[in-house]
């Protein structure tokens, strides 16, 4: 079944726009929890970190 | 758009980076899993040494009482190291060789840091977990084996940047984070590669990253020792060894009184690989998870216990000590070790789905990649 062929092309900007946001989440929150031990920047340092997962989570149980 | 002709070396790239490396890393995804959670684990097996609970306010003994009881335990033996983990503070662990440079015949000794009482002689060298560190490491094959695994890491790291170069063409049609569920099983196998793939991208990265700076790690401290450390001792170079040596508590004072601010990381003996033969080498280090792990070396005469030198890490050691944790994920607690150990499973889904990905069209015909792409938005 042809559905995707008449779909139109998505630009780099848009492929790479959640990619990029994981990416820069992700690499925050490993730097954020390895320079803060303990307190709020630590806390939101681990839920960065847990941003891919619950994207995971999100599209592919949800979707 | 991407020429034919360079999408096609891409894809050579991806399939032959990741095919070399895969079997390999599904063997490191899943000897790190357990790691991850050694202390959880060597707890569990009543591996894990665990000192008595003292009143409130007592003080450490001192480290030439520690060490004495050590070595009373095999006085044949050389004391090596004195060392413990960064959030460890109830215990010390003596390293006793037949040599100072000994490395096989070695004896572990756990010594109570309050009383300084002997609590256990673990076998580090034995079970489950030892077996998982050193197939995770070097595949019990010692410095080849480090420097094989790190190539291996190498070629993940092109393999990523490969798979990323192709995420853009594979996408141009599908939404981000859709799997075509209800199609055909090699095109729900490739939507979840190219998923699970890109989610965990910079994770993936930099814990490949770091394991392939590890794997240099030997090299890297022999590097050190022939460049830092041998100007440090060159003063020292034609002596003769000590015979008579002194307190290693007043040695530990004279490191402190140069860096009030931190505390005792490790002490290196005379002879060992972290010092010279005149020497304890004090290894001091810091209070915040960065700098735990940056230790701040000071010679200190092993006769006299005076402070000769000391002088900051270089950067490539830096570099070595700041990629440790980020690729052990020891550093956030729980909460980061349960995120290392899913994202290290998901990273196991990705290299499976990748391998079933290239098994399954092994004997078919495999058109050409604009045509793959095509058909691939297609159905």
């Amino acid at each position: 079944m042809v559905t995707h062929l008449f779909l139109k092309h998505r630009s780099l900007r848009q492929i790479f726009k959640w990619p990029l946001l994981i990416g820069l989440a992700t690499l925050l929150g490993l730097l954020i929890v390895l320079i803060e031990d303990v307190g709020m920047m630590e806390s939101f340092g681990i839920v960065t970190l847990f941003f891919p997962i619950m994207i995971i989570i999100y599209f592919y149980f949800t979707q | 758009m991407m020429r034919n002709h360079t999408l096609k070396q891409w894809a050579w790239i991806h399939k032959w980076s990741s095919l070399i490396c895969t079997a390999f890393m599904l063997l490191l995804c899943l000897t790190g899993l357990p790691l991850i959670f050694h202390h959880e684990i060597d707890h569990l097996l009543g591996n894990e040494v665990e000192a008595p609970d003292l009143p409130a306010g007592s003080t450490d003994a001192s480290l030439d009482q520690v060490l004495a009881n050590a070595v009373a335990r095999y006085p044949d033996y050389l004391p090596q190291y004195i060392f413990r983990e960064a959030d460890e503070t109830k215990t010390w662990r003596v390293r006793l060789g037949k040599s100072a440079q000994e490395q096989n015949d070695l004896h572990y000794v756990v010594v109570d840091a309050r009383t300084a009482e002997v609590l256990a002689e673990p076998k580090l060298k034995e079970g489950f977990m030892y077996v998982m560190f050193k197939l995770h490491v070097d595949l019990f094959a010692g410095l080849p084996g480090m420097l094989f695994l790190g190539l291996m890491g190498f070629l993940m790291l092109v393999a990523i940047v490969s798979g990323v170069v192709l995420y853009a063409p594979f996408m141009r049609r599908i939404a981000f984070g859709e799997i075509r569920k209800s199609r055909a099983e090699k095109l729900k196998r490739l939507d979840t590669h190219n998923f699970l793939g890109i989610v965990t991208l910079v994770w993936v990265f930099v814990v490949g990253l770091t394991g392939v700076i590890n794997a240099w790690s030997d090299l890297v401290v022999k590097y050190w020792q022939a460049d830092q450390m041998a100007s440090m001792i060159k003063p020292y170079k034609d002596l003769p060894p000590p015979k008579e040596f002194a307190s290693i508590q007043a040695s530990v004072l004279a490191a402190k009184q140069l860096e009030p601010e931190m505390r005792l990381g490790f002490i290196a003996f005379p002879g060992t690989a972290f010092t010279s033969d005149h020497h304890y080498g004090i290894f001091m280090r810091g209070n915040t998870p960065l700098t735990t792990r940056l230790y701040k070396p000071a010679l200190i005469d092993a006769q006299t216990a005076q402070l000769t030198d000391s002088r900051d890490l270089p950067w490539y050691l830096m570099a070595l000590l700041i990629s440790q944790p980020l690729h052990f994920g020891d550093y956030g607690g729980m909460p980061l070790k349960m995120i290392w150990a899913t994202l290290d499973i998901i990273t196991i889904i990705v290299l499976w789905t990748g391998l079933m990905l290239w098994w399954k069209k092994r004997h078919q015909y495999v058109p050409d990649i604009q045509t793959q792409i095509r058909l691939s938005e297609a159905y």
